[in-house]
């Protein structure tokens, strides 16, 4: 078994409703089948947020990326950093 | 990155270099109206520490880039009120040229890249900028 864990911001973690979820999966996935697990247990559709990005380690990556043991996934809701 | 409110009067660094001519201080400050409506407060989440990474990367962007002799930021986090500040960003260089330009580059970058969210509150609603459903 393999241990991830998810980083939620913003409005994403508002709609889910958590900053952070584990998941415990039999072998190493794609962030892209990570997403769809979300989209189905939590009822948000992931698929309509295009300009969101990904962070595996604290590195941006894209949904193609592998996720494996103790990897740290973040889902990057469109940043907004400083002013206007 | 500070969740304590920035005073004003703490900001000048008279630390010159003796080859400094010149020092640039972005003050970013919160507006009190965005979008026709009045904005009562921001709130600023981040990653923070994949946001110090990515701020870091820039730092050596504009090291790269520019002869700079120095370059400090802090950002908010947490709730920010109109007229405190968000953000302040030191630059210091030789010339007044480099610190211009670096200190625009650092902040069209910081909008780009870094994990850190804004929150706006108004009198009718909120909205975390920037995040559209398509």
């Amino acid at each position: 078994m393999i241990k991830i864990t998810i980083k939620l911001f913003a409005k994403l973690k508002e709609d889910i409703g958590e900053s952070k979820i584990e998941l415990m999966l039999e072998t190493p996935v794609k962030i892209s089948t990570i997403l769809d697990t979300i989209s189905n247990d939590f009822g948000v559709d992931l698929s309509n947020r295009k300009n969101y990005m990904y962070a595996k380690n604290l590195e941006y990556c894209e949904q193609s990326e592998i996720l494996e043991d103790k990897d740290e996934l973040a889902i990057i809701p469109p940043v907004s950093g400083g002013l206007s | 990155m500070t969740e304590e409110k920035l005073e004003e009067n703490s900001l000048v660094d008279t630390n010159f270099g003796r080859s400094d001519g010149s020092e640039v201080i972005f003050l970013g400050i919160t507006r009190d109206n965005n979008f026709d409506r009045n904005v009562s407060k921001l709130l600023y989440e981040s990653y923070q520490d994949m946001a110090l990474l990515e701020i870091e990367k820039i730092i050596l962007q504009i090291f790269s880039k520019w002869t700079i002799s120095f370059l400090k930021v802090i950002h908010r986090i947490g709730f920010v009120y109109p007229s405190e500040l968000s953000m302040v960003l030191w630059v210091k260089s030789k010339h007044r040229k480099e610190s211009f330009e670096a200190s625009q580059f650092f902040v069209d970058e910081l909008k780009k890249t870094v994990p850190i969210w804004k929150k706006e509150f108004f009198d009718d609603g909120t909205v975390w900028i920037n995040d559209k459903i398509e």
